[in-house]
């Protein structure tokens, strides 16, 4: 806050003028006047109504929070990793670096079925739809609250909400000032570091960190990886009615990939950068408009060139650029005492190339250029109808140019019996439109100087398709019932959460297993197609306690018994069943000690599973984090020095998702640093 | 010593003198052997909370026929021209509000004053300043200037802070150079309700931001008292988006502060503050001995609850009364 001194001269003058004397105004009465005028006078209202979130009991759709005290006491080095703590979520990894972060299982390494923000900004990626964790350019301690909605909302977050949407929101810049440092030393050569600076002067705040992660991943995998990132905040008070909101980042990283079809490693380059703006205007206390607008671009950089006795030289391309072009207005309005609206719309434009992926039927690949454009209009309606029953209605409308239009309503009812118990009853229908991959992808690996004896001659050069999209897939559709209770007793530091649901899955889009076989094809592989037909359905009992019996202890408990059939044609009849793990149980305990130590302790079990990608059971998992920590101050400083093992059972050992994937035991020092 | 009419060199009263738009006198009693109190209003302004505590003062003492009081209001403008017609023969001053209480305070008045709707903080310097002019106790040891104070005292916002949020929260109090003399009162009485209070000491406005950030992450609840520096209009916008962005209720000290989108606060009105002042006249006139305390609390107070805000953190159906009432009988248990 900077000091106006000329208003604090004039203010007093004015008030003299108006009464009739002379405006000689006495300075040393002017503060303590102000002050009485704040006590007694009229303060402009901050939290307006369209400012105040929807409190969990009113919440259409159960709802999980991540908040930052979780965050650090979790121990999670990764984003991914948090989500271990939300009830019917499974994090696994493809290797060392990418997570696949999963809700009611059903998905193969893309895990794509699922929205992801940050800041409102949709992260899956454009060409595949999974979200690639380690390429966000966000620091985990530059994040405030991760807000976790368990089942399909298009309508209040937009296209692909469609089991689950993950909304990271950032911290505020003007709560980031100062000098910030983090580092963080452990086994698998682990190495990070953060550095934060952040300023606030008057009505505009920023802060900018710079990050480094390293490790070398899964001891049998070839998946080291080192990855930089820049990231940007700035928010900027225009006017008593105008925010500005400005991002920008940057992420660029090395790491190891490794094939076992081709029996071959290498290195792979990615970038990931954004830029973004939101200007919020607050037109009146009961109205409130927004806009959005920002851009995505990731780039992979990759190709496999492998000579392969017999079969010939192999060159697997699977490099390519695509960019997000995203622009949103929302308006939210207050209507009545009891009601208040929230509506808006968006256009979206992803675009990609890929030479490897989207290539041509010559060699060399031309390079084509895909756009998808998007378009959708949302509209919410909260609805007080009495004291007690709340009407929660929306729908979201979407026509992309791969998957033509969908429609996506939600409709519920929540009923507060009392303060304390409170129920909620809602059916809601997602879509999630096809991804660029699964519409248009021609995956082309050519073979050169190939001695394959079913060849008109050898050596000979041939192309071999992969797979194909299919430009006439439908979207995924998922009607969702869900009846919830809440006990919140926030005096005794209790919550309860319970949510039983039944979702039934429609057109699910996997791979054909038929062949197809094109004539113009020298050598008979057969690719596959994807199409829309897999169909399950999933129900089950997710269940989060929230215990704070002292203001030192503090518990968090989670449970999911999931139930999954689907009839999924694929190599194995009944695969996808098994997809989604029975049971899945999170504890995390949380304690301070004396002496400014803290201590956290987190238990997982996931049950038995088959893995989509890879078709291979995946055992039982039990897991034992622990982190202790102390904290530290000095004149100028204040930090905290963690020590951290995760899987710290004796002889424990996992397979995280594929077979040569093994988890063994990590372990690392977290030195944080704040300079005050 | 009692205050008796005339008691200045000269014994004839003065004359009096209101706007003609303000004058409201009450008549006084006709029986002249009963000690009349005079009693001189002083309204900082002339219209808003001023005028209301004027008139629950004035309602008041009306519903007290019997009584000997007799009011006079005089405006402050009115005094500043012509500063030299002080009603010297006045037996008690009220200046409502720190204008007219810096005002008053700079004349040298020989009876008591009863400064009313002023602040702690403010009324604290004001009298440093004068006490350098006039001294706050006469030889005689009768204390001169007291106060009817607006800031809520320590144990009501705690009481408040309790019943709304139980024991196990994290109670983040900001203290600023006018409200740490509040401090050991503030960690004894929350240690004996159970609370446990994080309290942090801000004293520029250079790291004020940062200092508030930092208590925040360890607060649950952030609890105010007033203090220009850390809670005031430009400050306001800051602290309760920056609290609700974490999600952390805020109990504010006033009603404003609870319409901006605190929680909420226990806070006296106007009407309650003026209904205290008059009790205090009446019973000065029963007992001209009777001396005031140098700072006084409202005794009258009523609780303040943002409906909205409230129900976005999970509250529902708060009953202000009901809160109060409570509030009220703790206050009652703990004397």
């Amino acid at each position: 806050m900077y000091h106006k001194p000329f208003f604090y001269r004039l203010l007093p003058a004015l008030l003299l003028a108006t009464s009739g004397v002379s405006a000689t105004a006495e300075p040393r009465e002017d503060p303590a006047f102000a002050e009485e005028e704040d006590f007694l006078g009229e303060l402009p209202v901050v939290l307006t109504a369209t400012r105040l979130s929807q409190p969990a009991r009113e919440a259409p759709v159960a709802t999980t929070i991540i908040d930052r005290e979780l965050i650090k006491a979790s121990g999670a080095r990764e984003i991914a990793d948090l989500f271990r703590l939300v009830p019917g979520f499974v994090v696994s990894h493809d290797n060392g670096y990418t997570p696949i972060v999963t809700y009611h299982g059903l998905s193969n390494e893309q895990a794509r079925r699922m929205q992801v923000l940050v800041d409102g900004r949709s992260v899956y990626s454009v060409v595949f739809g999974g979200t690639k964790w380690t390429d966000l350019p966000l620091a985990i301690d530059d994040i405030e609250r991760i807000e976790v909605i368990r089942g399909p909302n298009a309508a209040s977050y937009g296209a692909n909400a469609f089991l689950s949407t993950i909304n990271i929101i950032t911290r505020h810049s003007s709560e980031t000032t100062g000098v910030f440092a983090r580092a963080n030393v452990g086994n698998t050569d682990i190495r990070d570091a953060y550095l934060r600076y952040g300023d606030s002067r008057g009505d505009l705040s920023y802060r900018l960190t710079l990050g480094y992660k390293h490790d070398t991943g899964f001891a049998d995998r070839y998946d080291s990886h080192q990855v930089r990132m820049i990231n940007m905040r700035s928010d900027y008070q225009l006017s008593t009615s105008d925010t500005l909101e400005f991002q920008l980042g940057f992420n660029n990283g090395e790491m190891g990939v490794d094939s076992k079809t081709l029996n071959a490693e290498d290195e792979k380059n990615n970038k990931n950068h954004f830029a973004q703006v939101r200007w919020q205007h607050d037109l009146s206390m009961d109205e409130n408009v927004s806009v959005q607008l920002y851009y995505i671009e990731e780039e992979t950089a990759q190709i496999y060139d492998v000579t392969i006795p017999v079969l010939g030289r192999v060159v697997a391309d699977n490099s390519y650029k695509a960019s997000r072009l995203d622009m949103e207005l929302q308006h939210t309005r207050q209507i009545s005492r009891n009601a208040r609206v929230v509506w808006g719309g968006g256009i979206r434009r992803d675009a990609a190339t890929a030479p490897g992926y989207f290539g041509t039927a010559e060699i060399p690949f031309k390079d084509l250029y895909y756009i998808n454009n998007l378009y959708r209009i949302f509209g919410n309606l909260e609805w007080h109808l009495t004291q007690k029953l709340l009407f929660n209605a929306g729908a979201m409308w979407e026509k992309t140019d791969l998957a033509g239009s969908d429609f996506a309503p939600r409709i519920g009812f929540n009923y507060l019996f009392n303060p304390v118990h409170s129920i909620r009853l809602t059916a809601s229908h997602g879509t999630r439109s096809p991804t660029l991959a699964e519409t248009k992808s021609n995956f082309r690996v050519p073979v050169y100087d190939s001695y394959l004896p079913t060849l008109p001659t050898t050596p000979s050069d041939f192309v071999s398709t992969m797979w194909r999209g299919n430009e006439n897939l439908a979207p995924e559709t998922i009607t969702s019932y869900e009846l919830g209770y809440m006990a919140s007793l926030p005096q005794k530091g209790f919550t309860l959460d319970i949510k039983v649901y039944r979702e039934e899955l429609g057109g699910l889009i996997y791979m054909d297993e038929n062949k197809i076989y094109e004539p113009t094809d020298y050598y008979d592989f057969h690719y596959e197609v994807p199409g829309n037909f897999g169909d399950a359905t999933i129900k089950g009992v997710e269940t989060t306690i929230n215990y704070q019996p002292v203001r030192n202890t503090r518990f968090v408990v989670s449970h999911s018994y999931t139930e999954l059939d689907s009839a999924l044609p694929k190599l194995l009849p009944d695969q996808g069943n098994k997809t989604a793990p029975e049971q899945i149980f999170s504890f995390l305990a949380m304690q301070k000690f004396p002496r400014r130590i803290n201590g956290s302790l987190a238990y997982y079990y996931v049950s038995e599973s088959d893995g989509l990608g890879s078709g291979k059971p995946i055992p039982a998992i039990r897991r034992l984090d622990l982190r202790l920590a102390l904290a530290f101050s000095g004149r100028k400083i204040r930090g905290e020095i963690a020590a951290i093992v995760q899987n710290a059972l004796p002889d424990n050992d996992y397979i995280d998702w594929r077979n040569d994937n093994i988890f063994e035991r990590r372990q690392y020092i977290s030195l944080d640093v704040k300079f005050i | 010593m009692p205050t008796h009419p005339a008691a200045g060199p000269s014994d004839t009263p003065p004359l009096l003198r209101c706007t003609a738009a303000l004058c409201l006198l009450m008549l006084c009693s006709l029986d002249v052997y009963a000690s009349t109190l005079n009693v001189t209003l002083v309204p900082s302004r002339d219209d808003g909370a001023y005028q209301r505590v004027l008139g629950a003062i004035v309602s008041r003492i009306g519903e007290q026929p019997a009584a000997d009081i007799s009011l006079k209001i005089v405006n402050l403008d009115e005094l500043r021209k012509n500063s030299r017609e002080i009603d010297q023969a006045a037996d008690l001053f009220i200046p409502i509000g720190i204008r007219a209480t810096e005002h008053i305070l700079r004349q040298s008045v020989n009876s008591p004053v009863l400064a009313v709707l002023v602040l702690r903080s403010s009324f604290n310097a004001t009298l440093k300043r004068s006490t350098e002019k006039t001294p706050a106790v006469t030889p005689s040891g009768t204390r001169r200037i007291s106060a009817i104070l607006l800031d809520q005292p320590v144990n009501r916002q705690l009481h408040l802070t309790r019943l709304l949020f139980g024991t196990v929260k994290r109670i983040g109090i900001p203290l600023g150079p006018d409200s740490q003399p509040l401090r050991a009162e503030i960690a004894d009485l929350a240690q004996r309700l159970e609370l446990s209070i994080e309290i942090e000491n801000i004293d520029s406005a250079d790291r004020l931001m940062q200092q508030l950030t930092q208590l925040m992450e360890r607060s649950d609840v952030l609890l105010a008292f007033p203090d220009p520096l850390i809670f005031n209009r430009r400050n306001v916008r800051y602290i309760l988006l920056s609290s609700y962005r974490k999600r952390i209720p805020v109990i504010g000290y006033s009603q404003s502060y609870v319409k901006a989108g605190a929680l909420a606060a226990t806070y006296s009105s106007p009407e309650q503050i003026g209904k205290q002042a008059a009790e205090a006249i009446i019973e000065l006139q029963r007992n001209p001995s009777l001396r005031f305390p140098a700072i006084m609390a409202p005794t009258y107070f009523s609780v303040a609850i943002n409906d909205q805000v409230a129900r976005a953190f999970g509250y529902m159906n708060l009953s202000a009364e009901d809160l109060a009432q409570q509030i009220r009988q703790l206050e009652r248990n703990l004397q």
